[in-house]
C-alpha cells in the first residue's frame, strides 16, 4: 500500500514538475519585460568568466564579484556562465538557471516535506502548492540568487536529516549544499549556521555514537568549505554591505522615529547624554521588532507582497488568496503540535526572517524567500486537513458545495494570478525592469558606426530622474563586447563619467551638449527636454509598456 | 488588603496617570472630532460626551478590572489585568482624547462579565431550576441591558446584538422560550430607537454612510478601474472580467482586513499609528508571552468555536471602517485580549518551574522598560511628530 502510494506520489510530482517547468519557462525572455540591473551584471560577468576566466574588472575566478554599488555572490555567476555557454549571451541564458533550479526545487521541497512529515500526501500537496506558488514562480522567472540559496539550504537540511539516520552517502552532499547556500546569497550566510544549530539542538536526543561522526565530518567539511567567506563576512565586502543595508540607516527610523535632527535638543533636555544610547538601543530594537513581525502581515502575505503591481493595488501576495484559511488552520495545527518536526519548522520560520528584518527597507518578498518552503508546508497542512474533512463528510450535497466553492475560489485566484503575471506586471513594472535599455543598446549596436561618440545618460525615470541605471552594462551585454577587449580597454572613470572606446556614460547637460555634432545622445526626457529639440534630429523615442516616455535618442544637426 | 498590594496599585495608577497627563498636556490643544451618538444623531441633536464622563468610564474600567483580577487570581497575578489596562498606550491616548470608545469599552467589559456568568451553565432554560441558574440569569440580564444601552450610543451595537442573538441560537445556550423572551425584551428596550428610525429613515441612512467608512475608499475603486483598463486591451480581457471586479475586490479586502485584526503587528507595533502620528504600540511587547500562551491555551482547548465567533462579532465596527483595523473601534475587543492574557497567565503559572518564573520576570522587566521608554517618547518625541503630522491643522477625527 505504502509502495503504491509512493509511486503515485512520484508520478504526481513529475507531472507537477512538468507543469511547474512550463509556468517558469514560458516566455521567460520577454516577461519580466527587461533584464534588471542585477541580471545584466550577472549576465555580463558570467560571459566574462566563460571567455576569460576573469570578471569585468579583470579579477581571476573571484569569490566575490565587484559590481555597481555592491558585491555579487559567486554561485549565480558561475552557474550562469554554464547556461551562457549553451544558449549564448541573451535573456534566456541569464534566466535559465533560476527557472531550471526553480523547477527542480519542486522535487527538492517534496523530498524535504516528506522527510519532515513522513506523509506522501502532505508532501505531494506541498509540491503542488510550490509548483503553482506565485512567489516561487516569480523568483524563478528572473535571475534572483535567493531562490537558488533556498533550494541549496533545503537540500542541505534534507541531506542532514539523512545523515542523522545514519545514511553515510549523504555526508558529502550535506556539506556541499550547506556550503553552497552562503556562497549564493548574503542572507543565507547568517541563516545557515543558525538553522543548522537549531537542527542539532532540536535533534540532540537522536545524536548517538552511530551518527555522531558522520554529522561531525559533514559539518566540519561545511565549515572548511565556507572558511574563505569568513574573512569576507567580518572584514571584507560583506561587512561593508552589511553596514550599508543595516536597519539603523533606514529613512523611516532616522527621520520619523529617532528624529535624528533632534539629538542635540534631546540630550540637552535629558541632561543625561550617557542614557541616550540606551534609549536609542531600545528604540532601534523596537523598530527591528516591527520590521520582523511585519513579515507576517496579511496584506504582504496574501494581497500585494510580491510588489508586481503599483503600490496600493490588488496584485499578488506571497501566497494565493485562497490559502488564507488553510494557512490559518496550518498555523493552529503548528501551535497544537499536530505537525511532525514543528520545532524545526517554527525555527526555520523565525530564523529565516532575521536577515530580511535587519535590512533597511520594508518587507521584501525576495529577502524572505528562505522561509518559502516552511510557509508552503504550513499551508499544505491546512489544505491536507481540509481534504481530510471533505472525505469524512457523509452528505453528498455538503461535500459537493464545499468542493465547488473551494474549487471556484482556487480557479478565480489562478485567473487573477495569470492576469497579473501576463497583463498588469509587464505594464506596471516595465520601468523597474529597465525596459528600454535593451532597445537603446540595440540601437547603438546598429548605428554606433555613424557617430564619433555615443553618450548614454545613466539617470532615467519617466516621472522624474529617480533611477540610476547601469547603461554601460546594457551596452556591454547587448553589443556582446569581447570581455578580453573590454578588460584591456582604456577607460574613463571619473566621478560622474565612465567610458570605454567611443561609449561614454555620463549625465547629459543639454545646454552645452545640444551643440555637439556627430555625437549620439541617449537620455530620458528629463535630460533631453522635449520642448527644446530645435535643431536636433530625433532618431527614436523609446516608450515604457505603460506608454510613458523612457528614452530619447537624438543627435544635434 | 496588604500594604504592598496598595503600594503596587498606587504605583501602577500613578504611573499611568502621569503618562496620561503628559499626553493630555500637548493633546489638549487638539480638537478631537468624536463620533456622534446614534440616538441623538437620529434626532439631529448634536451631542457628545463630556470629558469627565469619559474619565469616569476610564476609572470604572480600572476598578472593574481590579475586581475581575481578584476573582480570577488569588496571588499577585490579580494585578495583571489592571496593569495590562494601565500600561497600554492605546487606552492612554484614547482617554487623553476623551474618546467615546472608552465609554463603549465599559459596556463591552460589562457584557464580558455577563457572559462569564452566563457560560457557567451549559444551557439556560426558562423553566429550569432558578436557584441553580441564578447567576446565569443575572449574566443574561447584564448582557441584554448592556447591549440595549450600547445600541443607543452606537449603531454597531445593534448589529452586534443581532449577531449575539444568532450566536445564542446557533450554540443553543438558551432554550427557545428563553430566546424568544430575550429577543422580545431587547426589542422593547430599544423600541424608542426603532420608532426614531421608522419616523426618520433618512437619518439612519446618513448614520450608516458616516459609520461604514469602507464605502468611502476611493483607492479601491481606482484600483479596479486601472486594472480593468489595462486588461481591456489585452487578449485576456474577457477572462480578466471574472476576477477584476469591485465585488471580488471588496470581498478580498474585507477578508484580509479581518485577518489583519489577528496579526501581531497590529497590537505590538505602531503599524496602526494611534491618531495617525504616534509611534507607540497599542500593547507593550512584554505582554506578548502572556498573549501567546493565552492563544496557545485557547487553541489547545477542544471546543472554542463559540468563543472565536463571539470575539469576532466585536470586530465588525473596525472591519467596516476605512483603513481597517481602526484602532479606536478595535478597543471593543479589549476584553477578549484581557481574557487571552488571563488564559496565558493561567498556563504559565500552572507549573511554578524556574523557566516560567524567569519568563514572567523577563516579561515584567520588558513591560517596565517599555513603559519608561514610552514615557520618554511621550515627553520628547510625540509632540514633535504630532506637529509634523498635523501642520497648521488642529483637528483629528476619531472615526
Amino acid at each position: 500500500m505504502n509502495r503504491h502510494k509512493q509511486l503515485i506520489a512520484y508520478v504526481l510530482v513529475i507531472i507537477l514538475m512538468l507543469i511547474g517547468g512550463g509556468l517558469r519557462f514560458y516566455q521567460i525572455a520577454e516577461n519580466p519585460p527587461g533584464l534588471n540591473i542585477d541580471e545584466v551584471a550577472f549576465g555580463y560577468n558570467a560571459y566574462s568568466i566563460l571567455k576569460t576566466g576573469r570578471d569585468e574588472y579583470g579579477k581571476w575566478l573571484p569569490l566575490s564579484f565587484r559590481s555597481v554599488g555592491d558585491y555579487k555572490n559567486p554561485v549565480p555567476v558561475y552557474l550562469m556562465s554554464l547556461s551562457v555557454r549553451f544558449f549564448g549571451l541573451n535573456e534566456f541564458a541569464v534566466r535559465f538557471p533560476n527557472a531550471f533550479i526553480g523547477t527542480l526545487s519542486i522535487f527538492v521541497f517534496f523530498a524535504l516535506f516528506f522527510k519532515l512529515t513522513k506523509s506522501f500526501t502532505l508532501a505531494t500537496i506541498g509540491a503542488a502548492l510550490t509548483a503553482f506558488s506565485p512567489w516561487h514562480i516569480y523568483y524563478s522567472r528572473y535571475a534572483y540568487e535567493g531562490l537558488i540559496a533556498t533550494t541549496c539550504l533545503s537540500l542541505g537540511i534534507f541531506c542532514l536529516f539523512n545523515v542523522l539516520v545514519g545514511r553515510k552517502l549523504f555526508i558529502l552532499p550535506a556539506a556541499i549544499f550547506l556550503a553552497l547556500a552562503p556562497y549564493t546569497y548574503y542572507s543565507t550566510r547568517l541563516i545557515t549556521p543558525l538553522l543548522v544549530g537549531a537542527f542539532l539542538f532540536i535533534n540532540h536526543k537522536q545524536i548517538n555514537k552511530n551518527n555522531f561522526w558522520p554529522l561531525l565530518i559533514s559539518l566540519s567539511t561545511t565549515i572548511l568549505l565556507v572558511s574563505p567567506l569568513i574573512w569576507s563576512i567580518f572584514f571584507g565586502p560583506d561587512a561593508t554591505r552589511a553596514n550599508m543595508v543595516f536597519l539603523g540607516n533606514d529613512v523611516e527610523y532616522t527621520r520619523l522615529i529617532n528624529l535624528n535632527h533632534l539629538i542635540p535638543l534631546r540630550q540637552s533636555i535629558l541632561d543625561l547624554p550617557n542614557f541616550a544610547p540606551v534609549l536609542d538601543g531600545i528604540s532601534l530594537s523596537l523598530f527591528w521588532f516591527k520590521r520582523y513581525i511585519n513579515y507576517l502581515q496579511p496584506d504582504f502575505l496574501f494581497l500585494s507582497g510580491l510588489n508586481m503591481t503599483s503600490s496600493g493595488s490588488f496584485g499578488l501576495g506571497l501566497m494565493y488568496f485562497f490559502e488564507i484559511p488553510f494557512f490559518i488552520f496550518g498555523l493552529i495545527s503548528l501551535i497544537r503540535k499536530r505537525i511532525a518536526n514543528s520545532a524545526l519548522i517554527v525555527s526555520w520560520l523565525l530564523i529565516g526572517l532575521l536577515p530580511a528584518s535587519l535590512a533597511n527597507n520594508e518587507q521584501h518578498a525576495g529577502r524572505s524567500l528562505v522561509i518559502l518552503p516552511m510557509l508552503v508546508l504550513v499551508s499544505s497542512f491546512g489544505l491536507f486537513k481540509f481534504l481530510h474533512f471533505l472525505l469524512e463528510v457523509k452528505r453528498f450535497w455538503i461535500k459537493s458545495i464545499f468542493t465547488l466553492a473551494v474549487s471556484g475560489v482556487i480557479l478565480l485566484s489562478w485567473i487573477h494570478a495569470l492576469v497579473v503575471f501576463s497583463v498588469h506586471f509587464p505594464v506596471e513594472k516595465s520601468e523597474a525592469f529597465m525596459y528600454g535599455s535593451k532597445e537603446a543598446a540595440l540601437y547603438i549596436k546598429e548605428n554606433a558606426d555613424k557617430y564619433r561618440e555615443v553618450v548614454f545618460d545613466p539617470v532615467r525615470g519617466a516621472d522624474g530622474p529617480y533611477i540610476v541605471s547601469v547603461p554601460y552594462l546594457y551596452t556591454l551585454f547587448y553589443l556582446q563586447v569581447d570581455p578580453a577587449k573590454y578588460q584591456a580597454a582604456q577607460k574613463i572613470d571619473s566621478q560622474d563619467t565612465f567610458g570605454f572606446d567611443k561609449y561614454v556614460f555620463r549625465p547629459i547637460d543639454w545646454r552645452s551638449d545640444r551643440y555637439k555634432k556627430g555625437v549620439l545622445f541617449i537620455g530620458s526626457p528629463w535630460r533631453i527636454p522635449l520642448q527644446d529639440l530645435d535643431g536636433v534630429n530625433v532618431l527614436k523615442k523609446i516608450y515604457l509598456k505603460d506608454g510613458r516616455l523612457a528614452y530619447l535618442i537624438v543627435t544635434p544637426l | 488588603m496588604k500594604k504592598v498590594d496598595l503600594l503596587l496599585i498606587v504605583l501602577i495608577f500613578c504611573f499611568s496617570y502621569l503618562t496620561y497627563l503628559r499626553i493630555q498636556l500637548w493633546l489638549g490643544r487638539i480638537d478631537f472630532i468624536q463620533p456622534t451618538i446614534f440616538a441623538t444623531d437620529l434626532l439631529s441633536i448634536p451631542f457628545s460626551f463630556d470629558k469627565n464622563v469619559v474619565l469616569t468610564a476610564g476609572l470604572f474600567n480600572l476598578a472593574y478590572l481590579f475586581y475581575m483580577g481578584n476573582l480570577w487570581f488569588k496571588n499577585y497575578y490579580r494585578y495583571f489585568p489592571v496593569l495590562f489596562y494601565c500600561s497600554s498606550p492605546w487606552v492612554a491616548y484614547l482617554l487623553a482624547a476623551s474618546s467615546f470608545y472608552i465609554v463603549l469599552l465599559s459596556f463591552t467589559l460589562l457584557i464580558s462579565l455577563g457572559f462569564r456568568y452566563m457560560t457557567k451553565e451549559k444551557s439556560i432554560r426558562l423553566t429550569g431550576n432558578l436557584k441553580s441558574t441564578k447567576k446565569a440569569y443575572v449574566g443574561l440580564l447584564i448582557v441584554l441591558l448592556a447591549l440595549a444601552a450600547g445600541s443607543y450610543l452606537y449603531i454597531y451595537f445593534i448589529l452586534i446584538s443581532i449577531f449575539f442573538f444568532v450566536w445564542l441560537k446557533i450554540f443553543k445556550l438558551v432554550d427557545f422560550k428563553l430566546f424568544a423572551a430575550l429577543f422580545l425584551s431587547f426589542i422593547c428596550l430599544i423600541s424608542p430607537l426603532i420608532l426614531g428610525v421608522v419616523s426618520n429613515p433618512q437619518a439612519l441612512k446618513n448614520v450608516v454612510i458616516n459609520q461604514s467608512t469602507i464605502s468611502q475608499d476611493v483607492g479601491l475603486v481606482n484600483s479596479v478601474n486601472q486594472f480593468l483598463g489595462e486588461a481591456s486591451v489585452s487578449p485576456l480581457s474577457s477572462v480578466a472580467r471574472l476576477t477584476e471586479n469591485r465585488y471580488l475586490y471588496i470581498g478580498k479586502y474585507l477578508l484580509v482586513n479581518l485577518v489583519k485584526h489577528f496579526a501581531p503587528a497590529t497590537f505590538f507595533t505602531y503599524e496602526r499609528q494611534i491618531f495617525g502620528f504616534s509611534f507607540l504600540p497599542l500593547i507593550f511587547i512584554g505582554w506578548a508571552p502572556f498573549l501567546i500562551c493565552g492563544v496557545w491555551s485557547f487553541f489547545s482547548q477542544g471546543s472554542n468555536k463559540k468563543y472565536i465567533i463571539l470575539f469576532s462579532i466585536f470586530l465588525i465596527p473596525s472591519l467596516l471602517s476605512l483603513n481597517s483595523p481602526n484602532i479606536a473601534r478595535l478597543l471593543l475587543i479589549f476584553p477578549g485580549l484581557i481574557g487571552l492574557v488571563v488564559l496565558g497567565i493561567n498556563r504559565i503559572s500552572d507549573e511554578q518551574t524556574f523557566k516560567r518564573k524567569i519568563l514572567i520576570f523577563f516579561s515584567l522587566v520588558l513591560i517596565l522598560a517599555q513603559s519608561i521608554f514610552s514615557y520618554y517618547q511621550v515627553s520628547y518625541f510625540e509632540n514633535v511628530r504630532l506637529l509634523k503630522y498635523l501642520g497648521d491643522n488642529s483637528q483629528i477625527r476619531i472615526q
